[in-house]
């Protein structure tokens, strides 16, 4: 049983309490989170239905075992911050159409992450998706940029330029040797500037993003680089497109 | 939620760069409970990786982190490896953080009930396995001897709108947060048609929403 089968937003707004409260799973989750990408409404309940919740999380409120601090900090000590770059790895391809419309559909495909917003859904083979995608996804401005190489490897870029971040979707890159990195770089004017730096999970698919402004930007292309990254691309670009 | 500062623990560890020193400077020149020790002006210091401001977040939220993934996870020493996962999360993320994620807190309670459910319904065969772990009830926390008079002031706010619900809103309410069940588990366990459930738990938001005060 599914409701979304009917498809007003009365239906559909219906679920933020069960998706604030993490009960959802399988398809429900997947066309719930693309339900999210164009309602603005529905984003807000959300939103608030998770502010409640962790109000809720007052009444459970329980000390840990003492050394949980140490062991928390310590750890913390040594490792490193998620920033700029992010890479996450999925667990399943996708496939997102030349078109808004089509890759909006898709979003319940591009199924993403085991990142921070990472939900293992059960049921379903095992996929994974990420709310913090299916965000960016949600930005009115988002446009994908198909990036094309001329070896028949491609990549997708989904832009959002009012959020300054864009995310990398690929598993036709492979694998990159440990001391070398994929770069993308943000083509304009003045040139190529590194926008990111990532490189493909442990199943060989690219799902990166990072916080960029590409204002000035006319074309995204990716290179390999030295994981530390470079100046300037050392090697022929693979994949390319128009911004 | 109250801010317990441990003070003394920011003094043991060594600092990093000038927000660091910047931030203790401030603290020091500023009443424990001054306004920058707020949980979303630390999250904001630890995305520029200041380890004091994550030591000082880490006191403010642990124990409701802890707490919910408890309620929902159970074993402590899972609870304790989930509770730990989630900090380390936290920090590791905080670059990426944004008030439109919603508060700090929230951001924070959001990645901890998650990571809570992830570990319960990958661990479900398993689980279902071993009778004794199988737990069908609402967690009905245990009281904290330790906890400051604020945090069981929030606390009673808390049981008191939880209480303002209709007896099936709040079962619902409560089997999804505080015993991680998914819909049609809550569904299940209460015997009642999945619709009804969905309409349930966001009506009961909706109610707890409206008393608690509650802004995204």
């Amino acid at each position: 049983m599914s409701l979304f089968d009917e498809p007003d937003d009365v239906d559909v707004t219906g679920w933020a309490g069960l998706y604030a409260l993490d009960a959802l799973e399988g398809d429900d989750l997947i066309r719930f989170e693309a339900a999210l990408v164009d309602n603005d409404e529905l984003r807000i309940e959300v939103a608030e239905f998770r502010a409640t919740a962790a109000e809720l999380s007052v009444a459970s409120a329980e000390e840990p075992p003492p050394h949980l601090r140490a062991n928390v900090l310590d750890a913390v000590a040594s490792t490193r911050q998620h920033s700029p770059v992010v890479d996450m790895a999925a667990r399943r391809g996708a496939r997102l159409g030349g078109v808004r419309s089509s890759w909006m559909a898709a979003a319940a495909a591009l199924i993403v992450v085991a990142g921070v917003f990472g939900y293992i859904v059960r049921g379903d083979g095992g996929t994974t998706t990420s709310s913090e995608v299916a965000a960016l996804l949600a930005q009115p401005d988002a446009r994908l940029v198909p990036l094309t190489g001329s070896d028949g490897r491609s990549a997708q870029v989904v832009v959002s330029p009012s959020k300054q971040r864009l995310v990398v979707v690929s598993d036709q890159l492979g694998a990159v040797p440990d001391d070398k990195a994929y770069a993308l770089w943000a083509i304009g004017d003045q040139g190529p500037v590194l926008a990111g730096l990532f490189r493909p999970g442990t199943d060989g698919r690219v799902e990166s993003q990072v916080d960029v402004d590409l204002s000035g930007a006319q074309q995204l292309g990716v290179t390999v680089e030295p994981k530390g990254g470079s100046d300037q691309p050392t090697t022929p670009i693979l994949v390319s497109g128009a911004v | 939620m109250s801010r317990r500062l441990r003070m003394s623990h920011m003094d043991q560890l060594r600092s990093h760069d000038g927000d660091v020193l910047d931030l203790r400077q401030r603290l020091r020149g500023v009443p424990a409970l001054a306004a920058d020790t707020s949980p979303d002006a630390l999250l904001v210091a630890i995305a520029r990786g200041d380890r004091e401001a994550f030591t000082l977040f880490y006191d403010q939220v642990i124990g409701r982190v802890y707490g919910v993934v408890r309620s929902v996870v159970r074993d402590p020493a899972q609870s304790e490896e989930v509770a730990q996962d989630v900090m380390l999360e936290l920090w590791r993320v905080a670059p990426r953080y944004e008030p439109a994620m919603g508060k700090a807190t929230t951001w924070t309670l959001t990645i901890a009930h998650r990571r809570a459910v992830d570990r319960v319904r990958s661990a479900q065969a398993s689980r279902e396995r071993d009778t004794r772990h199988v737990e069908m009830s609402p967690v009905e926390p245990a009281p904290d001897a330790a906890a400051s008079v604020e945090i069981q002031l929030d606390r009673e706010r808390v049981h008191r709108a939880l209480a303002e619900l209709t007896p099936s809103q709040r079962e619902s309410v409560e089997l999804a947060y505080f015993g991680g069940h998914s819909h049609s588990e809550v569904a299940a366990l209460l015997g009642l048609p999945l619709g009804t459930v969905k309409t349930r738990i966001r009506d009961g938001l909706i109610r707890l929403r409206d008393r608690l005060e509650v802004t995204a």
